[in-house]
C-alpha cells in the first residue's frame, strides 16, 4: 500500500469512488462496471480485475452496496450489484471532498 | 451465507467475468489465443484474486491478523526504527519484570504454611527504647496466651555441634517450643512432632532434622529414625525429619539454613524470671478473630502485667506483627525505592518510544494525508499504528523477558546472602503476566501521541507539503517536550544514584582502626561438656596458640572472647572516681598476649598485655583512647581502677591503645576495656575466637588450623572462618548492592536519554535541512550551523535539567534514610550529576550537529 498511482491506476479510495458513481447511475455487475468507468473516463482509466473486484467486496461489507445474482443483459448469469442509501451518502461526501482536494492540487501546481 | 458459499459466489463470478472479457475480445477480431493471453494478462491469478477477496470476507478478528502480518511487514521494511523501539522497549521492561519478580516473591507471596495470613510474630518492646529488642521472656508467655490466639510457641537460634559420624561439625539449629510444629501446621516428612513431656527439662534428648542435613551428613538414610546422632557431646534420638519444602520462619533471611529443631525443654529459673528476654515467639490467630482483637487483648494483659511486676515488665509493651510483615518488612523500604528507580527507567523508554513513533509516524505523514484524502477511514490508519505497536509490545514483552531473566540471574547471584527469599524468585505466570501486560501499557502510551497527531491530518494541507510545516511544527514541539521530560527523568536517577555512591565512598573510606586483610578468624566454642570451666577453655587455646605459632607463614595468633566485628560484651563498670551507683558503659573483651600485634592496633601509652597477668595476680586492663577520654576527662587514665561490681576485685589500667570502630565502618569508635584472657576471674564470658595474621593468604592457612584444632580434641569443629576483611565486605554488602543496582539503573536511564537527545535532534536537523541550506548558502559558516543546532539542543537539556533538579530535590528525602555522611542535598552530586547529564547530552547532539554543518547548501535547497 501507499503508493499514489501512476497514470492508468487508480488508488483504493479512488476506485471505490468511481465505482459508486458507476452504480448511481443504475445497478451492474463487476465486467460492466469495469467497461463503464472505461467508457466514462473518455477511454483513460482502465480497471484492472485484480482491483476491482477486492474493491466490490470490500464496499459490500461497508454495506455501500448490495449484491444479487441474476442474469446480464445477453442472459448470461452475474453478480449484480445496487448502491444502498448508505452508499448514495458516502458518494456524495467523497464527491464533495473530492473536488476540493482536486480544486487545492489544481491551485497548488498552478500556483508554483 | 457461510464462507464456502461466499468464497463460491466470488470463484463463480469471476470465472464469467473471465468469460465476459473472452467474448469480448473476440468480437473485437481477436483469435481464440490472443484473446485468452489478453484476459490472463489484465486479470492476473484468478486464484490470487479469490484468495484476496477471501481475506476480505473473514471477519474483523481475522481482520486484525491481516492487519498485524502487514504491520510486521512494514516493521521488517524500517529495521533501524524497528530494533531501535524494541531495544528500548526490552531494556525498560527487562529491569521492571526482574524487580517485580522479586518484589512478588520478596514481598507479596504468602509464607509457605496453611492460612499463613493467621500468623503473627509476638514480640516485646520496651517503652524506654521502642525500635529495641523483641525478644520476649519465656516467663511472660504462659499470659499470652489469650482467646485471640490458636496457640503461640517459643523458637531461639541455637547452636550444636554434630560428632560422631564424620568430621566434628558447628551446626545451626533452633529450639523450639512443645507447639511450635503445631502452631505453623507443619508436619515432618518422616517421623512426628514433639512430644508434650519432650519439653519438660531433663527429659530425654530428641530431636528433629531438616531435609538438608538429614540428606548431607545421613545419606537421606530412610532409617534414620532407628538412630541416635550426637549433638555437643550428648545422643539425641532423631525422632523426625522436616521435608525440603519446610522453612522455619527464623530461616526466612537467614544466611543459614536450620539444620535441626530440638525441644526448648525451657529451665524452671528462665521461666521464673520474667525479665530474661531470651526467645522470639510465633502465634496463629484464634478462628475468627482479627489481629485487631488479639492486640488488644494483649495489651490489657501487658498493662496487668506492668502493674503487678514493676521492676521486669514496667516498661515491656507487647507487638503483635503479621508473620510475613516482620520476615520481610525490612525490605520494603529498599525494594520499592529500586522499584521507584526502574519505574523512571521504564518511563524515560517510554518517552523515547513515543519519539520514536512520533518520528516514524511523520515520515509517514504524507503517505496517509494521501490514503485519508481518498478515502481510507482515519480508524483504519489508526489500526494500522495499533497493529504496529501491538507487535513491538509483544516482540518487546518476549526480549523483555528474556533480558528480566539475566537480571534476576545477576539479581540474585549479587544480592548479600539472607536476602529473604531471593533465591525462590522465579518467572512465573504472574510475572509473565505483568511482563506483557506492561509491554502493551507501555507500548500503548507511547502510540497514543503519534496516533492522536496522525489522525488529525488534514489532507488537503498535508498534500500541499505541509509535511515540513503544519504537521511537522506541533510534532517538533511535541519531540521537545518530551526531550525535556527524558533529561528531567534521567537527572532525577542520576542524583539519587549518585548520593549513593557518594554515600558509599565516605563509607568505604571509613578505616576501622584495625588490619583486617590478613586477619584469619575463626569460632571454636568448647563445649561445657568437655570444658567445663573458663581455666579449662584458657588452657585449650592456650595450647592451641602455641601449636598454631609454629604453623608456616603464621605471623601473629591470638585468641578472645570474641575478635572485632564479630559481637561482643558490653558491661557498664564502677569508676574508682565515680559517685556511689554510677556505671560507665563500655565494650570489654578478654584477650590473649598478643591480640594488639595481631590486630595491629599500636599502644599509645603504658604498657601492653604481659606473660605474668594471670589469675591470682592483682586485675590489670589496657584501655582505649576514648574510654581514657571519656572516664577520665582531664586526667592520666594510667593507674586508676575500676570493677564490675562492688564484690569484685578492683582493675587497674596499665596501658592505652588506640581507637578503633569495633562494629565496623558504619558504628562509631566506642570505649573499650581489654582484659588479660589469663585473668580468668575478671570476666564472665567465654573465649571462643582464634585469629591469626599470616604472611601467606589466609585461605591457605586454614586448613591447618583445623587440623591442629583436630588434634587437640577430635570432636571440635571449627566454625565462621574468614578473614575481618570478609566479615567487613559482607557487613557493607546490602549497601554495595543497593549502590550498585541504583547506579546500574541510573547508567541506563543516562543511555537511553542519550539515545532519546541524539533522535530528536537528528531528526530536527533532517527537517530543518533546506533552511540550514539556505542560511549556508546566504554566508552563515558550518561553525554558525553548528552552534545553532547546538544551542538549541543545549536549551532543551537545561530546561529539562532545571526540572529534574527540582524533582530530585523533592524526591532525594526518599533517600536520606539509607545515606551515610552525606546530606540528601549534597552539593557535589547536585552539581556533578547535571554536569555529567549536560556534558553527555552535548555531545549526543554533536554528532548530527557536525552532520548539520556539513550540509552541502545546492543539494538541501534542491531537496524535496
Amino acid at each position: 500500500m501507499g503508493k499514489t498511482g501512476q497514470t492508468g491506476e487508480l488508488v483504493q479510495g479512488t476506485l471505490e469512488m468511481l465505482i459508486l458513481r458507476t452504480l448511481a447511475r443504475g445497478e451492474n455487475h463487476g465486467w460492466g462496471i469495469s467497461q463503464a468507468i472505461h467508457a466514462l473516463s473518455g477511454e483513460v482509466l482502465r480497471v484492472e480485475e485484480g482491483s476491482l473486484y477486492p474493491a466490490l467486496h470490500r464496499l459490500e461489507l461497508r454495506g455501500l452496496v448490495k449484491a444479487e445474482w441474476g442474469l446480464s443483459e445477453n442472459n448470461r448469469r452475474a453478480r449484480h450489484y445496487r448502491l444502498t442509501a448508505k452508499g448514495r451518502k458516502e458518494l456524495e461526501e467523497e464527491r464533495t471532498s473530492w473536488s476540493r482536494l482536486s480544486e487545492a492540487i489544481t491551485r497548488v501546481l498552478e500556483g508554483a | 451465507m457461510s464462507h464456502g458459499d461466499r468464497d463460491d459466489d466470488a470463484a463463480e463470478e469471476l470465472r464469467l467475468h473471465l468469460e465476459a472479457m473472452l467474448d469480448a475480445n473476440r468480437r473485437a477480431g481477436m483469435s481464440d489465443d490472443e484473446a485468452r493471453r489478453d484476459a490472463r494478462l489484465r486479470f492476473g491469478n484468478p486464484r490470487a484474486l479469490q484468495e484476496e477477496i477471501h481475506d476480505l470476507r473473514r471477519a474483523w478478528l481475522l481482520d486484525l491478523v491481516a492487519d498485524v502480518r502487514h504491520a510486521a511487514r512494514r516493521l521488517c521494511r524500517a529495521p533501524g526504527f524497528s530494533a531501535a523501539a524494541l531495544l528500548t522497549l526490552a531494556l525498560g521492561l527487562g529491569v521492571n519484570t526482574a524487580l517485580f519478580a522479586v518484589l512478588d516473591a520478596v514481598l507479596l507471596r504468602p509464607l509457605p504454611y496453611p492460612q499463613p495470613e493467621r500468623l503473627v510474630a509476638l514480640a516485646e518492646s520496651s517503652v524506654d527504647e521502642p525500635g529495641l529488642g523483641g525478644a520476649v521472656a519465656p516467663a511472660n508467655m504462659a499470659d499470652y496466651r489469650v482467646p485471640a490466639l490458636a496457640g503461640l510457641a517459643a523458637h531461639a537460634s541455637q547452636a550444636m555441634d554434630l560428632t560422631g559420624s564424620g568430621p566434628p561439625e558447628a551446626l545451626a539449629g533452633q529450639f523450639v517450643g512443645a507447639d511450635y510444629f503445631e502452631v505453623l501446621g507443619a508436619q515432618p516428612a518422616l517421623g512426628r512432632r514433639f512430644l508434650d513431656a519432650e519439653n519438660e527439662p531433663g527429659a530425654s534428648h530428641v530431636v528433629i532434622l531438616g531435609d538438608g542435613l538429614w540428606r548431607r551428613r545421613f545419606g537421606a538414610d530412610p532409617r534414620i529414625l532407628e538412630r541416635s546422632i550426637r549433638l555437643d557431646g550428648e545422643s539425641y534420638r532423631v525422632v523426625g525429619v522436616m521435608g525440603a519444602d519446610f522453612q522455619a520462619p527464623a530461616e526466612i533471611g537467614a544466611p543459614r539454613p536450620i539444620e535441626f529443631h530440638v525441644p526448648a525443654a525451657l529451665p524452671r529459673e528462665l521461666l521464673q524470671n520474667r525479665g530474661d528476654h531470651e526467645v522470639d515467639v510465633v502465634a496463629r490467630l484464634a478462628a475468627g478473630a482479627t489481629l485487631a482483637e488479639a492486640r488488644a487483648q494483649l495489651t490489657a494483659v501487658s498493662e496487668r502485667l506492668a502493674k503487678a511486676y514493676p521492676d521486669t515488665n514496667g516498661p515491656v509493651r507487647v507487638r503483635l506483627t503479621p508473620l510475613l510483615e516482620d520476615r520481610v518488612g525490612s525490605l520494603r523500604r529498599s525494594l520499592l525505592l529500586l522499584l521507584g528507580a526502574v519505574a523512571v527507567v521504564l518511563l524515560i523508554a517510554c518517552v523515547n518510544l513515543a519519539n520514536l513513533m512520533l518520528v516514524r509516524a511523520l515520515g509517514r505523514a504524507r503517505e496517509i494525508a494521501v490514503r485519508v484524502a481518498l478515502g481510507a477511514g482515519r480508524l483504519r490508519v489508526l489500526r494500522e499504528g495499533l497493529a504496529e505497536a501491538f507487535l513491538l509490545s509483544l516482540a518487546g514483552g518476549v526480549l523483555g523477558v528474556a533480558l528480566a531473566q539475566a537480571t534476576l540471574r545477576g539479581l540474585q547471584a549479587l544480592a548479600p546472602e539472607g536476602t529473604p527469599r531471593l533465591a525462590e524468585v522465579a518467572l512465573d505466570v504472574r510475572v509473565l503476566a505483568f511482563a506483557f501486560a506492561l509491554a502493551c501499557l507501555s507500548m500503548g502510551a507511547a502510540a497514543v501521541l503519534p496516533g492522536l497527531l496522525v489522525s488529525r491530518v488534514r489532507p488537503h494541507e498535508s498534500l500541499r507539503g505541509a509535511e515540513r510545516s503544519l504537521v511537522a511544527a506541533p510534532t517538533l514541539r511535541w519531540g521537545q517536550a518530551l526531550l525535556v521530560a527524558e533529561v528531567a527523568l534521567a537527572l532525577v536517577l542520576l542524583v539519587g544514584g549518585g548520593l549513593l555512591l557518594r554515600s558509599f565512598a565516605q563509607l568505604h573510606a571509613v578505616e576501622v582502626g584495625f588490619e583486617t586483610e590478613r586477619v584469619l578468624a575463626q569460632r571454636i566454642s568448647l563445649p561445657e561438656s568437655r570444658y567445663p570451666d573458663a581455666e579449662h577453655r584458657l588452657a585449650f587455646f592456650e595450647e592451641l596458640e602455641r601449636r598454631v605459632a609454629g604453623l608456616p607463614g603464621v605471623e601473629a595468633v591470638a585468641f578472645a572472647n570474641r575478635f572485632p566485628l564479630r559481637g561482643g560484651w558490653s558491661t557498664g563498670m564502677l569508676l574508682d572516681s565515680s559517685r556511689q551507683g554510677e556505671r560507665f558503659e563500655a565494650d570489654a573483651q578478654a584477650v590473649s598476649l598478643r591480640y594488639f600485634e595481631t590486630l595491629g592496633i599500636p599502644l599509645v601509652r603504658g604498657r601492653g598485655l604481659l606473660d605474668s597477668d594471670r589469675r591470682g595476680q592483682p586485675g590489670v586492663a589496657i584501655v582505649n583512647q576514648l574510654f581514657a577520654r571519656q572516664a577520665y576527662p582531664g586526667q592520666d587514665a594510667i593507674g586508676h581502677r575500676f570493677r564490675r561490681d562492688p564484690e569484685m576485685p578492683w582493675i587497674e589500667i596499665v596501658g592505652i591503645v588506640a581507637d578503633l570502630r569495633r562494629d565496623g565502618k558504619e558504628h562509631d569508635a566506642t570505649p573499650q576495656i581489654y582484659l588479660p584472657a589469663a585473668m580468668t576471674g575478671l570476666y564472665p564470658v567465654r573465649l571462643a575466637d582464634l585469629a591469626v595474621r599470616t604472611r601467606v593468604p589466609p585461605a591457605a592457612i586454614a586448613r591447618s588450623i583445623e587440623e591442629q584444632v583436630l588434634g587437640l580434641d577430635p570432636e571440635q569443629p571449627v566454625s565462621r572462618v574468614r578473614t575481618l576483611r570478609q566479615t567487613l565486605d559482607a557487613d557493607l554488602a546490602p549497601r554495595r548492592f543497593a549502590t550498585a543496582l541504583i547506579g546500574a539503573f541510573a547508567g541506563l536511564a543516562l543511555a537511553l536519554a542519550l539515545v532519546g537527545i541524539y533522535g530528536v535532534v537528528a531528526y530536527a536537523v533532517s527537517r530543518r535541512t533546506p533552511e540550514l541550506g539556505l542560511r549556508m548558502a546566504l554566508g552563515a559558516q558550518p561553525r554558525d550551523v553548528l552552534g545553532l543546532v547546538l544551542s538549541n539542543a543545549a536549551a532543551r537539556i537545561g530546561l529539562g535539567l532545571v526540572a529534574g533538579l527540582l524533582v530530585a530535590l523533592a524526591a532525594t528525602r526518599l533517600v536520606a534514610a539509607q545515606l551515610y555522611a552525606t546530606p540528601a542535598t549534597d552539593p557535589l552530586t547536585f552539581v556533578a550529576a547535571p554536569a555529567v547529564l549536560a556534558a553527555c547530552g552535548l555531545l549526543a547532539a554533536l554528532l548530527p550537529a557536525r552532520r548539520a554543518s556539513r550540509i552541502d547548501p545546492t543539494l538541501a535547497l534542491r531537496g524535496d
